[in-house]
């Protein structure tokens, strides 16, 4: 990889990745396990977080969002790259010093359902983290309980119930507190919000803003939903098979992708209004995604990309950086925003305007 | 902020937890709770053996063999003796009596062997399942060499080249009976608890134990162990049944207790060996056969009842 890591300069940045690599191994046979290929689900991906920002990452199922997220935490370990933590490198901590470190990078997670064990009652949940980090003795780590459930917006005597006994956005409120448990500064939110009912996942996300404003904490918003991650986020990073193709400040990335891919994703978000949707014009790529045991050569994305040139299937574009931020990996990032259909970037220029009438909304509401 | 709250009367019913659900599920199914009462019937008869039984199980009176049971008063020349309920056997002892003995043996042999068997299998399962790569490989190709042993054949072997050693006379052969059984049983019981912690590992709530920085002690004990239980209590409850007729059979096949003629035993005899009794006189005194085989086929069929109650009521459907 030749890509240098988007630095902020100013040296605020809370966590660095670099050309992090996930591969996992595929093997085959019962006693004698041979290697006969590799899925490389995160393919050399570098970003920085700034401290108390929000960074959204997007992408279509498979593309490694999720790994990347996971990877960071180290609950996969990478194959390659660094993650730079407080000036820590955690892909070199090992044993008890990771798990120390474990409480200042929290994770909540997507399936509300699966994520908390059904034979524990809310309060052992939430308090489990609290007695092996020792933050807190005996009856202190029952009030600490209380205190986070009020905080997620739960009635604190329903510390001594079942998981079972929740609803999914309630729940999800429970998982919200068990990572804060343990008061962490850089939380992974993995599709925190997409397995539940619209309605209740703005209560969800206005939860994350508030508890980021009261804690001071920075976040990798992980989703498939462009208008929620816009909703949340300061920046957007886009993946595509193990890659970044793009990566903006939230309002630039929508109002002028660079990357062809990121055009597609935003002429396929719904807008709710007829009149719109009547005049609106997808780009729809052709194909499906490849593999990525055996990724395309050259630009990953070259083999659905409307605007292919030759070079892009023999070179694999850098991530560069296109004015204030704006990164992508595309070599005809420059001309991508002409070679654009006109109605197309209408659309994102409707869909941008849009969604940010509709936080405004949101927030009055909710505020 | 708009705070989450479910209806008020949730907020004042009693926290529920899933094995409380589940005892209630049970407690509603009929059949298990038959098969329930007829189990702990069995039980107490076993623990107050001594003090149920009438006369001692081992005890021979002579002229008094081969006595049918009290209501049995159709044969002029051999009358029953009101002093033996279920009559007497070709030794002239006191059938009800070594029935509850031997009770008491079977209900045993179902459950020692079957401590062992699930304390290995947690053991080899969770290790196995857990840890992965070479070490799963491993023990995973040893259950299956274990698990490919004709069972039976092995058990006999087993018992009949140990038979004369001090270790197979312990308990009249019991202990012997013990670890044979435990030795080739234990292969269902480690692959059942594996294959729960493969798919639990996978969960999201170990994921964030995890992240959270649990120790993996803790991991194992508190939240993948709890739930593998479902599972195995299930399988504990339709494998003592089979312990029971393995002991039954060996005991037939004359390679597995042996008869005690001690009148302080506390394990005289089985209710194998007192099937196997009555095969060898079932033209003279073919109740001699018949009791044994009723009171050991209601103990299995009581167990896979609660067995199949407790599946029911245990559905991981809810576990979510």
């Amino acid at each position: 990889m030749t890509s240098l890591p988007p630095r902020s300069g100013d040296g605020a940045n809370l966590i660095e990745v670099q050309n992090l690599e996930m591969h996992f191994p595929v093997t085959r046979g019962i006693v004698f396990q041979r290697k006969v290929g590799t899925i490389k689900a995160v393919d050399g991906i570098s970003f920085a977080i700034k401290k108390g920002e929000t960074l959204g990452l997007v992408g279509e199922s498979g593309c490694g969002k999720s790994t990347t997220g996971r990877a960071i935490l180290q609950l996969y370990r990478p194959t390659a790259g660094s993650v730079i933590f407080e000036g820590q490198d955690l892909t070199q901590l090992k044993g008890d010093a990771l798990r120390k470190m474990r409480r200042r990078v929290q994770m909540i997670f997507q399936d509300p359902y699966a994520s908390l064990n059904p034979r524990m009652t809310v309060g052992d949940i939430i308090g489990e983290p609290i007695r092996v980090h020792r933050l807190r003795e005996g009856r202190a780590v029952r009030e600490r309980v209380e205190e986070l459930l009020g905080l997620v917006g739960l009635n604190p005597a329903f510390a001594n119930r079942y998981p079972h006994e929740f609803s999914g956005g309630q729940r999800q409120r429970i998982g919200i507190a068990r990572a804060l448990a343990v008061e962490p500064q850089f939380v992974v939110c993995d599709e925190p919000v997409s397995a539940l009912d619209v309605s209740i996942q703005a209560q969800v996300v206005n939860l994350l803003e508030e508890l980021q404003q009261k804690l001071g904490l920075t976040y990798l918003f992980i989703a498939h939903d462009l208008s929620v991650v816009k909703h949340i986020s300061d920046r957007v990073a886009v993946m595509y098979l193990g890659k970044m193709v793009e990566l903006s400040e939230g309002s630039k990335l929508y109002s002028m992708p660079l990357h062809p891919y990121t055009q597609a994703l935003l002429s396929a978000v719904p807008i709710p209004d007829p009149k719109v949707e009547l005049q609106r014009r997808r780009i729809i790529l052709e194909g499906d995604v490849p593999s990525p045991l055996n990724p395309p050569s050259g630009c990953h994305f070259h083999t659905r990309c409307p605007i292919m040139i030759p070079k892009c299937k023999e070179e694999d574009p850098p991530f560069t950086d296109y004015g204030d931020g704006h990164f992508a990996a595309c070599w005809r990032a420059r001309e991508s925003a002409e070679l654009m259909p006109t109605v197309a970037r209408k659309q994102a220029e409707m869909l941008a305007a849009r969604i940010s009438a509709d936080i405004a909304k949101v927030k009055s509401k909710t505020g | 902020m708009a705070v989450s709250v479910p209806s008020l009367d949730n907020l004042y019913q009693k926290p529920r937890s899933l094995w409380a659900d589940a005892l209630r599920r049970l407690s509603r199914n009929r059949a298990a709770m038959l098969g329930l009462l007829v189990v702990l019937f069995y039980v107490l008869l076993a623990i107050f053996a001594p003090l149920i039984a009438r006369k001692n199980p081992v005890e021979q009176t002579s002229g008094n063999s081969l006595r049918p049971p009290v209501w049995v008063t159709d044969n002029p020349k051999r009358m029953p003796n009101p002093e033996n309920l279920f009559g007497t056997d070709t030794n002239g002892r006191d059938i009800l009596s070594r029935l509850i003995y031997g009770v008491r043996v079977s209900l045993i042999v179902g459950l020692v062997p079957q401590l062992i068997i699930v304390t290995v299998g947690i053991t080899i399962g969770l290790i196995s399942g857990f840890a992965g790569g070479w070490l799963d490989n491993l023990l995973m190709r040893i259950t299956e060499i274990v698990a490919a042993f004709p069972d039976l054949l092995f058990i006999i072997t087993l018992t009949v080249a140990f038979r004369e050693t001090t270790f197979g006379k312990a308990f009249n052969g019991l202990l012997l009976i013990f670890t044979a059984l435990a030795a080739v049983g234990w292969t269902g019981m480690a692959r059942l608890v594996r294959g729960q912690v493969l798919s639990l590992k996978e969960k999201e709530f170990i994921e964030a134990a995890r992240a959270l920085g649990i120790p993996i002690p803790t991991i194992l004990f508190r939240h993948i162990l709890p739930n593998t239980m479902a599972p195995i209590i299930v399988a504990i409850s339709f494998s003592i049944p089979g312990l029971i007729l393995a002991e039954a059979i060996l005991t037939f096949l004359g390679v597995g207790m042996r008869p005690s003629v001690d009148p302080t035993n506390g394990l005289p005899t089985s209710l194998g060996q007192m099937m196997s009794d009555g095969f060898s006189n079932l033209s003279s005194g073919p109740w001699m056969l018949l009791f044994p085989v009723v009171m050991i086929s209601t103990l299995v069929l009581s167990f896979t009842f609660l067995g199949d109650g407790l599946r029911d009521a245990l559905d991981p459907r809810d576990s979510g």
